[in-house]
């Protein structure tokens, strides 16, 4: 997360930083887990994560794979203070820095074989993609992986969420985050891959996620409910960027609050992860084609 | 409709714990205060203080998760011999800042000043902040956000208690609303509960992923334990005479032992707590 004038939210309110706990929580569930499309996870040893907020991620890698050395950066001096609380309670030995991802990061070229990032979109400005993804290379040993999670909006049966992932659709646009031309859609992920390559990566690929918000699943009402928390915290933003007005803003969050168990009720939340490798081997890549093929 | 003021009925001060009922009181008083120059729009009263029960408990969660790892990560660095820092007056002003619109701020004076008028405690031996009270104050600002200023009472009396919990002295008998710190005469067959996870700090309180944290308010005798459940003190007893199980020593393990199985059973049938949810 980065600080107030170029993320979202203020991401130093209690609220949310536990919103951003709960989410990373579940998201990394609904994707089966912090490494779940890598073919061979254990062959990484050194790992960064980006932006890493309170941490989950962080902590939930160094969990799945003990051998991790796993440090995460952040902007906001809070966050880490929060994230580093949670690995001394939790007894994980994951390193945590205060650092800003749109500049160059502390760290000696190739100190990582594994890069991740979750959700930068929210506060990466369409031209900041590329610095990041440059720096990330440098970052990142022969053969080393960047991996990247974005969101897209989604599908509903439902006008009030199709009004909510609108609205961000225009935000994200307004706000200069967002590539595509329209707001029905971000195009993060569609552009990913591109980006990618520009920044010297070979062969990227990757996993759609369709994270199931739909009446009855598991993750309907957590998911909706930080969702809807997210709006109400967002609303200074949305406001600042003219894409709504705070009368519309309360309506809809209590619309949104609303669909909560409402039945038939069904909508889709669309991520998807591009990784790609920087060209080069140290056994890493050799170990991934081998398992690619 | 009545425009005067209203405050919590005493038997619902276990339900805002942490705060105190003065705290929660005034939360219910700007809620009231929201509908002065509209008293034809204002709510029933009760449907008024079970919407503030409603916004506390979501705060109340919300800091309870917020705070745990801070906690908890104090807690082990003083178990390795390293001094305990949490949590300490700029962490609380830095969190506190993020609510103050127009980011003024409270001034450490500030904090100096709800000390001295009770609404904010300090452990005695190490001087750092006492945790509940930072806990309850950090609850009355999530659960009003908005206000710059007056948003906590002028002021807490010395004799008043820090929260409340709720306690029975067996399966039958009424629910009570206990005050925190703990009267000396309570009846030792009384088995305390609390909605405040928070509880969990002092190591005194049992917690069972159900709703509530659980305790005894002193050490049940065997007889105590029998208001509660048959079994358990029933095999203690049947071995009070044995050479080996009836030596004192043993005695007190074995009673110990049934204290926390009896408790753990009370939780988990949630034979307590099901009139209070």
């Amino acid at each position: 997360m980065q600080n107030q004038s170029d993320y979202f939210i203020n991401q130093e309110l209690v609220e949310e930083m536990v919103r951003l706990n709960r989410q990373a929580a579940l998201v990394t569930q609904e994707m089966g887990g912090v490494l779940a499309e890598q073919p061979e996870p254990a062959v990484f040893n050194d790992v960064l994560d980006l932006a890493c907020g309170p941490g989950e991620w962080a902590m939930q890698a160094a969990r799945s794979f003990l051998h991790f050395q796993v440090v995460g950066v952040d902007k906001s001096r809070r966050m880490i203070a929060y994230a580093q609380a949670q690995a001394e309670a939790q007894e994980r030995g994951v390193m945590f820095r205060v650092m800003d991802i749109t500049e160059p990061l502390d760290f000696a070229d190739g100190s990582f074989d594994l890069v991740n990032g979750r959700f930068l979109l929210c506060f990466l400005k369409r031209e900041q993609w590329l610095p990041l993804l440059t720096e990330c290379f440098r970052l990142l040993r022969p053969g080393g992986v960047l991996r990247i999670t974005e969101q897209e909006s989604g599908f509903a049966n439902d006008p009030i969420y199709q009004q909510y992932m609108n609205l961000w659709g225009m935000a994200w646009r307004k706000a200069g985050h967002a590539f595509a031309h329209t707001p029905a859609y971000i195009g993060v992920t569609v552009e990913m891959k591109n980006l990618l390559r520009q920044a010297g990566f070979v062969a990227p690929r990757h996993l759609p996620i369709a994270i199931d918000l739909s009446t009855g699943q598991p993750t309907h009402q957590p998911l909706l409910e930080n969702l809807v928390e997210a709006l109400k915290l967002a609303s200074p933003f949305l406001v600042r960027l003219n894409v709504t007005t705070q009368k519309k803003i309360n309506t809809l969050h209590d619309e949104m609050k609303g669909l909560i168990g409402k039945e038939g009720f069904s909508a889709y939340w669309l991520l998807q992860t591009v990784w790609s490798t920087k060209p080069g081997n140290n056994g890493m890549v050799a170990a991934a084609s081998k398992a690619e093929r | 409709m009545s425009t005067e003021p209203i405050g919590f009925p005493s038997q619902l001060y276990p339900a805002f714990a942490p705060l105190p009922a003065p705290m929660a009181d005034h939360l219910l008083l700007l809620e009231q205060r929201r509908y002065r120059h509209r008293p034809a729009r204002r709510p029933a009263d009760q449907e008024m203080a079970q919407a503030v029960l409603a916004r506390i408990d979501l705060a109340r969660t919300l800091v309870f998760e917020y705070l745990h790892p801070f906690v908890t990560a104090d807690q082990k660095r003083q178990e390795r011999g390293e001094s305990r820092t949490f949590p300490n007056v700029d962490w609380l002003l830095e969190t506190l800042v993020q609510y103050t619109p127009g980011q003024g701020g409270n001034a450490e004076a500030t904090l100096d000043f709800w000390q001295k008028r009770g609404l904010l405690r300090r452990e005695k031996t190490r001087g750092l902040l006492e945790i509940t009270s930072v806990a309850a104050l950090l609850v009355a600002r999530l659960t009003e956000g908005t206000l710059q200023r007056n948003w906590l009472p002028s002021f807490l009396e010395e004799i008043e208690p820090f929260w409340w919990c709720y306690g029975r002295v067996s399966p039958e008998s009424p629910i009570q609303a206990i005050p925190v710190p703990f009267p000396a005469d309570l009846p030792s067959s009384m088995v305390l509960w609390t909605p405040w996870r928070g509880a969990i700090w002092d190591g005194t309180w049992l917690s069972i992923r159900t709703t509530f944290l659980y305790r005894w308010a002193r050490s049940p005798s065997v007889e105590d334990l029998l208001l509660w459940q048959e079994e358990i003190p029933r095999k203690i007893q049947a071995v009070q005479h044995d050479t080996l199980f009836g030596r004192p020593a043993v005695q007190s393990i074995l009673v110990q032992e049934a204290r926390s199985d009896v408790l753990f059973a009370i939780a988990q049938k949630g034979s307590c707590h099901a009139e209070s949810e």
